[in-house]
């Protein structure tokens, strides 16, 4: 049994779902570990990780459009809003998605199934850089 | 590889949000394990877990007493939407938290209330 452990770097383009499949993918191959678990962890409070489709574009758009509706930038709702509209929700988002995921090896592939993508949800308005800690166990 | 497995006991002081990030990361260190992963696992279906920023915890407990507020049942209690068991992988001797992260134990009862988790680490 054996690990290897990576940061990966992500520059996101404000709210919304960013595919990071194949970066992630290509690390895990890498490692030339066959049977194992890859576990992701986002180190940030107002982004997130989620796994969703990745055939029709227009799922990760409603996902957007679904969260903005769920959770409003109404201004007179939060206390945490030090760097703008966005700040609380974007918080909020983030605990309802979580900041970690963990996904099956098999035969040195990740375990995904066929329309199954791993994705970089931002939750702020402006693009930032957003840091995914990788960790592989197996053999 | 090794790894170490332990059950640490928090009293929560009823309804909210609660820090437990000093205790697990000093648990993490004194095991000596330099790279590998760590599990928490609550053993209870009224508290669970949460990653978040330091500063935010009104404003979700808001949030979520909001949603419960809807009358309606198949609006989800936060423990629903919360997580039992949470990986945070293990990077030079600690947790590979960001700087603004934190491990939080929300608690759903009103009284005071010891909850059990168990952790468990894996690595080298």
């Amino acid at each position: 049994m054996r690990q290897a452990l990576t940061t990966l770097a992500f520059t996101t383009s404000g709210q919304g779902l960013q595919d990071i499949t194949d970066p992630v993918a290509a690390w895990t191959a890498r490692q030339t570990i066959r049977d194992g678990l890859l576990t992701l962890f986002l180190r940030h409070t107002s982004a997130s990780l989620i796994i969703q489709e990745n055939a029709d574009p227009a799922v990760v758009q409603d996902l957007e459009v679904f969260f903005r509706r769920l959770v409003s930038e109404d201004d007179g709702l939060y206390r945490h809003d030090e760097e703008g509209p966005d700040d609380m929700p974007a918080h909020i988002r983030t605990a309802l998605t979580g900041v970690q995921l963990s996904v099956p090896l098999q035969d040195g592939r990740l375990a995904l199934g066929t329309w199954q993508g791993i994705y970089l949800f931002e939750h702020r308005r402006r693009p930032h850089r957003r840091q995914v800690v990788l960790h592989l166990l197996g053999e | 590889m090794r790894q170490a497995q332990d059950i640490i006991n928090f009293r929560t002081r009823g309804q909210g949000h609660h820090d437990i990030t000093p205790e697990v990361k000093a648990w993490v260190i004194s095991q000596g394990i330099r790279t590998g992963l760590l599990t928490v696992f609550v053993q209870h279906v009224l508290a669970s877990l949460s990653i978040r920023h330091h500063s935010d915890r009104d404003d979700l407990h808001t949030f979520f007493q909001r949603l419960e507020g809807a009358e309606d049942d198949v609006v989800p209690r936060p423990t629903h939407l919360y997580a039992t068991q949470v990986c945070i992988p293990v990077r030079d001797g600690t947790l590979a938290l960001g700087a603004r992260q934190g491990l939080y134990l929300l608690e759903q009862r009103d009284s005071a209330t010891t909850r059990q988790l168990v952790l468990h680490l894996v690595g080298e």
